[in-house]
This record gives structure tokens, C-alpha cells and sequence, in this order.
């Protein structure tokens, strides 16, 4: 009864996922799998490596079946975990080479308008889009409510702000105000980096000690199987999948740190 | 058991009379200030608190292990909300400490072309959300008398962050100085802005780092767990006897 239970359960959430995975983004999914195939293989190995652990477990193979479909749906979560850091990741390097490129552009041109156009050029295919949307609204409304459109965070208005107060008013001392914001750019990109290092180092320490545990576990039952057949107990199967299933989960749970936004949601101002 | 019967009716009595008195007594000072800074009522705090107060003296009638369980329940009750409150203030504060020096950064910005009190005005626009309710009452204030340190000191005092309190004299003082000065002071205060954005930015990351760190101890544990359970079930078919060897 419990194994039809958790095989309808498992195979629903799998349905689910399937059907997410394929409707959902299945362009940036397949670019996602072509351009880190290497990192994708080895996370499919590490869940075929748990599957193949369990056989030698001497799990029966309903248990394994299911054990596999939960690895298929542990392994979907860990693509749309990649996915999601890597759309993170993207949108804030465009952020910080905007702030960092329109600083550097407008020390030349002293104009918004020329110093955007000239950072539309470095920018990808998505930025450039949304960049083109507040070059056509600042014709309409104020700078500040233009770059609303784009991005909201507090150093790209600051910036703004402090471009229009030159473009304006003039400003001796605009070269001076812009270096100390790309200082805060220069400070929020290191800052970046180092909370990307602790995510990754977190991650692959949660990988390592549930493989770890999972083979330590495997010796030292082996070694107890030459005393007495542990595997001939009423509950082991019961007892083997529900390890395995959670060692599972972990991994899969391990990813989430992955989903963390890289900027703070303080550090986001809105028009209220 | 009558007597017990008699003090718990005794000590009810006590305690129906002067319940106003002690729950207003045994109210922290802290709590007090904290409702008020998260604009909660109290009211039904005190309802509650007496309530609680009122049930006390059936201790005195419950054995021992019942006493326990039962006052530990009550104290429980009696203290979630002073904890509860404790953390939303705490949460509050750390958000501020955030929040703070983003919207000095701004001001930084309007000061080069403003007055601080213009710049403060213009910055009300985008200000995080937690600032506009004080900034709003800031600004009438400084349109009254601008020059008034008091307004600048008592800004977010309830906050008791000493940072915003060095921030806004930095601001009073920017009032009072000529364009080279003033020109030198920003740069402090700039300075002084980066530095506390760091380290706020940086102590944030660490704390969502180590929300997962959680993760880190759990396949040790369940790997534990698995071998307790699996030993525990080897030894109970041993004593059985009926392990083939």
C-alpha cells in the first residue's frame, strides 16, 4: 500500500516536472544543458552513481524503479536550480557592466542619451531591448522614472541621479562623484563573487558528505553482513529506500541555495 | 488536598483583585517601547496576560509533574509574545541598518546640486519603505525650522542605531558649512556611507549562506539515524533467537 502510494506520488511530481520542464523555457533549458554539459553530466552520473549504490544495497527492483524516478525528478530540480542562478547571474553582471560602462561613457559624452546608446553596444540582445524601452521614454518623463524600467537598484539611481545633476546644472566635480559610485560598483561586484564562492563551496560540501555518508554506510554494512545478514530483516528494503529517498532529497535540497537572488531585496528602491 | 484547595482559592481571590496591578507591574519596559515603534496595540496583550494571571493559582491543586508541565505551559504563553515581538524588532532593525545607508547615498547625491533640506525632500520619492514614515514626519519638520538640531537627533531614534544618529549630525553640520568644507565633509560622509554598506552587505550574505548551512549537518544525521534503527532492529532479532547464523 505505502509502495503504490509513494510510486502514484512520485510519478505525479515527475508528470509535473516533465510537464514544467517542457513547456516552460525549453529554449533556455537546452541552452542551459549545451553550454554547461559537463557540470549537467556529472550531476547525472552523481544520481546514477546513488541509484547503482542502491543496488548494492540489495534493494528489490520496485524499490530501485522508484528510486529512480525520484532521481529524474531530483535531477529536473537540480536544472531548473542551475537555470535560475544562471538568469540571476546574467541580469546582474548586464547590471554592473551598465552602471559600470554608462559612469565611463557619460565622463566622455556628458550626455545620458549618447553615453546609453554607446553601453548598448556591450550589453547582450535582452539588455539592449530593455535598454532601447527607457532611451524611448526619456523623451516623456524624468530620467529616474525612465531607468524605472530597466533596473531598480539604488547604485544605478544614484548614478542617474547624479548624471542629470551634471547634465543640467554642470558639475567641477562630476568625475570625482562618479568614481566614488563606481568604487560602490567595484565593491557590490566583489561582493558578488564572494557570496557565488560560498554558495558553490556550501553546495559542494552538502554533495560531499551525502556521498561520503552514503558509501561509509555501504562499507560499514558490509562489514556487519559478515556477522549477520542484516539484509534478511523483515523492514531492511523499507528502511534502505527511505535512506536512500532522503540522501536523494538532500542533494536535490542542496541546490537551493543556488535560487538565493545575488542582489538584496533592500537594495532595490521602488516609486511608491 | 483541601488545604491546597483553599490557598489556590485564596491566591485566585488575591490575584482577581489586584490582576490590573501586577500585569501592569510585571510589563516590559521594552515590550512597551517595542509596540509602539511596530505600531501594535497592547490591549489585547493585557487581556491576555490576565487571563493567564487568573489561571496560575490552579497550580497549587495538579501533583507534581502535572505543576510542571502545566506552569511551564502557561509561562510559555505568558512570554511568546515578549519573544515574538523581540525578533520582529530585531528583523525590523536589521532592515533599517540595510536600508539606512541607501538612502543617505541618495541624499549624498542631492546634496551636490541642494540644501539638505531640499535634498531630503527630493529623496522622499525613492526612499526604501521603511524611511518614508519618518521621513515624511522629518521633512514637515525641518519646512518649520530647518536649523533645529533636535529635528536631525531625534530622527529614528527609537531605533537606538548609532549610525543613523552619527549620519543625521553629519547632515546638521553639512548646513552649516561653506562650499569647500561642505565639499570635504561629503566625501567623510560618503566614505562613512561605503564602509557601513559593506559591511551590511556583506554581513547579509553570510547570514543567507548559513540559513543552508543546516543542510550541511543532515546527511551525517540521517546517516546516523539509519545505523541506530538498523542495529536496534539486529539486536531485537538477536534477543528474538530467531537469527540463523
Amino acid at each position: 500500500m505505502i509502495l503504490i502510494v509513494s510510486f502514484l506520488m512520485i510519478s505525479l511530481f515527475l508528470l509535473k516536472e516533465l510537464k514544467n520542464f517542457k513547456s516552460y523555457n525549453n529554449l533556455v533549458y537546452k541552452n542551459l544543458i549545451i553550454k554547461h554539459k559537463s557540470l549537467v553530466l556529472q550531476y547525472c552520473l552523481v544520481l546514477l552513481g546513488v541509484v547503482i549504490l542502491a543496488r548494492a544495497f540489495k534493494l528489490k527492483l520496485l524499490y530501485l524503479v522508484l528510486l529512480t524516478l525520484l532521481s529524474i525528478l531530483v535531477f529536473i530540480h537540480v536544472l531548473r536550480s542551475m537555470n535560475s542562478f544562471n538568469q540571476n547571474y546574467e541580469e546582474t553582471m548586464q547590471l554592473i557592466l551598465v552602471m559600470t560602462h554608462l559612469s565611463h561613457q557619460f565622463k566622455t559624452h556628458q550626455k545620458i542619451e549618447f553615453a546609453l546608446r554607446e553601453v548598448m553596444e556591450v550589453c547582450n540582445q535582452d539588455t539592449t531591448d530593455k535598454l532601447q524601452l527607457v532611451l524611448e521614454s526619456i523623451d516623456h518623463s524624468p530620467y529616474q522614472e525612465s531607468f524605472d524600467t530597466y533596473h531598480n537598484h539604488y547604485l544605478l539611481k544614484t548614478l542617474v541621479t547624479t548624471m542629470v545633476h551634471a547634465q543640467d546644472e554642470g558639475d567641477d566635480h562630476i568625475m570625482h562623484a562618479l568614481n566614488l559610485i563606481e568604487q560602490d560598483v567595484d565593491d557590490l561586484n566583489n561582493h558578488i563573487f564572494l557570496f557565488i564562492r560560498e554558495m558553490m563551496a556550501l553546495r559542494n560540501k552538502i554533495l560531499l558528505l551525502s556521498c561520503f555518508g552514503l558509501v561509509v554506510t555501504l562499507v560499514s554494512q558490509n562489514m556487519l553482513n559478515m556477522v549477520v545478514d542484516v539484509s534478511s530483516l523483515k523492514i531492511y528494503q523499507d528502511i534502505v529506500f527511505v535512506f536512500m529517498a532522503t540522501m536523494m532529497v538532500f542533494v536535490g535540497c542542496s541546490f537551493n541555495i543556488m535560487k538565493s537572488p545575488l542582489i538584496m531585496e533592500e537594495e532595490l528602491l521602488y516609486d511608491t | 488536598m483541601i488545604l491546597k484547595l483553599i490557598a489556590s482559592l485564596l491566591l485566585s481571590v488575591f490575584i482577581q483583585i489586584n490582576r490590573d496591578f501586577i500585569v501592569e507591574t510585571l510589563f516590559e519596559d521594552s515590550l512597551k517601547s517595542n509596540l509602539i515603534i511596530l505600531n501594535q496595540d497592547n490591549g489585547f496583550l493585557l487581556k491576555q496576560r490576565k487571563i493567564i494571571l487568573q489561571l496560575f493559582p490552579l497550580l497549587l491543586t495538579l501533583p507534581k509533574i502535572y505543576a510542571v508541565i502545566y506552569a511551564s505551559l502557561l509561562l510559555f504563553i505568558y512570554f511568546k509574545p515578549y519573544f515574538k515581538t523581540k525578533t520582529e524588532m530585531k528583523n525590523l532593525q536589521d532592515q533599517l541598518h540595510y536600508e539606512f545607508p541607501i538612502w543617505i547615498r541618495s541624499i549624498q547625491c542631492y546634496l551636490q546640486s541642494s540644501n539638505v533640506v531640499v535634498s531630503i525632500e527630493k529623496s522622499y520619492q525613492y526612499a526604501p519603505q521603511l524611511l518614508k514614515y519618518h521621513l515624511k514626519d522629518l521633512i514637515w519638520k525641518l519646512s518649520c525650522e530647518p536649523t533645529n538640531i533636535e529635528h536631525y537627533e531625534s530622527f529614528m531614534s527609537d531605533y537606538d542605531n548609532y549610525e543613523i544618529e552619527k549620519m543625521m549630525k553629519f547632515l546638521y553640520r553639512f548646513n552649516h558649512m561653506d562650499a569647500s568644507q561642505g565639499e570635504k565633509h561629503l566625501d567623510r560622509m560618503i566614505e562613512s556611507t561605503g564602509l557601513w554598506m559593506n559591511q551590511t552587505r556583506l554581513g547579509k550574505q553570510e547570514q543567507k549562506v548559513s540559513q543552508f548551512s543546516i543542510y550541511g549537518i543532515l546527511p551525517v544525521v540521517v546517516v546516523s539515524i539509519y545505523f541506530l534503527i538498523l542495529m536496534s532492529l539486529v539486536i531485537v532479532t538477536m534477543m528474538e533467537g530467531g537469527w540463523i547464523l
